[in-house]
């Protein structure tokens, strides 16, 4: 059975051979080119002959060419400077795809840079580097996520959500009965009425204070170290520190801190004399 | 003439002797000229002579016996070879041929004629190349270069060379086989 005609078949007997897209080695190649005839190539082949009878007699030479082949060439006319054949171009393609590349990360980078889009301490190297050799100045990364930002809230009204910064003062009384005039005790959500409420990471001093809060004012001098919490309200189960100053003189003795046994950034704030 | 003769040649062609020169020149003439002929140049003849001209003087400085004079001296007339396919680019399209007007004769006009022929179809085939296949081919196959050296005449890797042989030889086949 014949096989059937396939769409490279470029002629009309039909053998179903791919003719265009047959496979042709180097092997081959170099065969054919030397002159020899390679089987399964006739056209190749009588082509290369027809190439190779193009070189005829030798032609005739110009008339200056005719003068150096009569009588020579004069040893002052010889050139002695060196023959320089023409560099492989692979030389010139990587370079060139060198600085295309140097200049494709660099412009990458510095576009990156100015987007303020490069991990912080690339963004720091680059901003500086930058600024250091041209008039321009990139973006510097902003502070490390991890560490809260420092904003100073003084408002009474921020919920002392806070848990007390460390600081070397001892811990109050944890059994202390919100009736001792705890200024958190009005709210209802104080956590602390309950003395075992105060361990682990409820913080009994956050709350919904008002009477103690609202009432003595804002203890500027005990509040202004403090770094804020960013969420005010968030009752009892905060951790996060506060600088709320929620403690007067006289109500902040009374087991203010008192289950906080980490307590130390209200210092000023929760102790009193009489605690 | 071989290489091995070539060698033999060269140191007395490097010293400007004339006798080597003629042995250079009726060994490599016939080949470049047939390579500027089928590449299209419009005065081979004239052209090769040019080529001569410019590799004698330097022959002092050729360096690598017979393979390096191959190379150096494709090498300008491939450079000849370019000038004069940019200069004959540039300039206006030339006036027609009246054969009644043109007062030359020739003796072997048949001849010449029947050899036109053959080198038109070459021509034909050839030109039909992409130019690196085109030249790589001509440079094997006329001017009897290996790999390397039409790697060196041309600035070209020897494995873009390969490519270059392999696909044009493909390129060709597919021409020769005709229209389906």
């Amino acid at each position: 059975m014949r096989p059937a005609r396939t769409l490279f078949c470029r002629r009309s007997d039909d053998r179903g051979v791919k003719l265009s897209r047959r496979k042709l080695d180097d092997r081959s190649a170099d065969a054919l080119l030397s002159g020899r005839a390679v089987a399964g190539e006739p056209e190749l082949s009588a082509f290369v002959a027809q190439v190779q009878a193009l070189q005829a007699a030798t032609p005739t030479p110009s008339p200056e060419l005719a003068a150096m082949l009569e009588h020579g060439i004069a040893p002052e006319v010889l050139d002695r400077t060196p023959v320089l054949l023409p560099a492989p171009a692979r030389r010139a393609v990587s370079w060139r795809y060198a600085l295309v590349s140097l200049a494709a990360v660099l412009t990458g980078v510095l576009g990156a840079g100015a987007a303020n889009a490069l991990p912080a301490p690339a963004q720091r190297a680059v901003a500086d580097v930058v600024g250091w050799i041209t008039p321009l100045h990139l973006p510097h990364p902003g502070p490390d996520k991890g560490t809260p930002a420092v904003v100073p809230t003084l408002t009474p009204s921020a919920e002392p959500t806070d848990r007390p910064s460390q600081t070397s003062r001892p811990a109050p009384d944890v059994s202390r009965s919100p009736e001792q005039g705890d200024g958190h005790d009005g709210g209802g959500t104080d956590v602390r009425e309950s003395p075992s409420s105060g361990d682990g990471g409820t913080d009994s001093r956050s709350g919904t204070d008002s009477s103690g809060t609202d009432s003595s004012g804002t203890d500027s001098s005990s509040a202004s170290p403090t770094p804020a919490s960013t969420s005010p309200s968030d009752g009892g189960s905060s951790d996060s520190p506060s600088p709320t100053p929620t403690s007067t003189p006289d109500s902040s003795g009374s087991g203010s801190g008192s289950s906080d046994s980490s307590s130390g950034s209200g210092a000023s704030i929760l102790s009193t004399p009489d605690s | 003439m071989s290489d091995a003769r070539l060698e033999e040649v060269l140191p007395a062609a490097q010293q400007g002797e004339a006798w080597a020169l003629r042995a250079l020149y009726e060994e490599l003439a016939p080949r470049v000229h047939a390579y500027l002929r089928a590449r299209g140049a419009s005065e081979p003849e004239d052209l090769t002579s040019e080529v001569f001209v410019t590799v004698f003087p330097r022959l002092p400085s050729v360096t690598g016996g017979a393979p390096g004079l191959r190379t150096f001296t494709f090498s300008v007339a491939h450079a000849r070879l370019v000038d004069d396919l940019r200069r004959r680019s540039r300039r206006e399209p030339a006036a027609s041929y009246d054969p009644d007007t043109d007062p030359r004769t020739s003796a072997s006009a048949e001849d010449e004629g029947l050899d036109r022929v053959q080198t038109d179809q070459v021509r034909r085939l050839l030109d039909a190349l992409v130019p690196d296949q085109r030249d790589v081919l001509t440079l094997r196959l006329l001017a009897d270069l290996t790999v390397e050296q039409v790697a060196d005449t041309l600035g070209k890797s020897t494995g873009a060379v390969k490519q270059l042989q392999r696909r044009g030889l493909i390129a060709l086949r597919r021409m020769l086989e005709g229209p389906s």
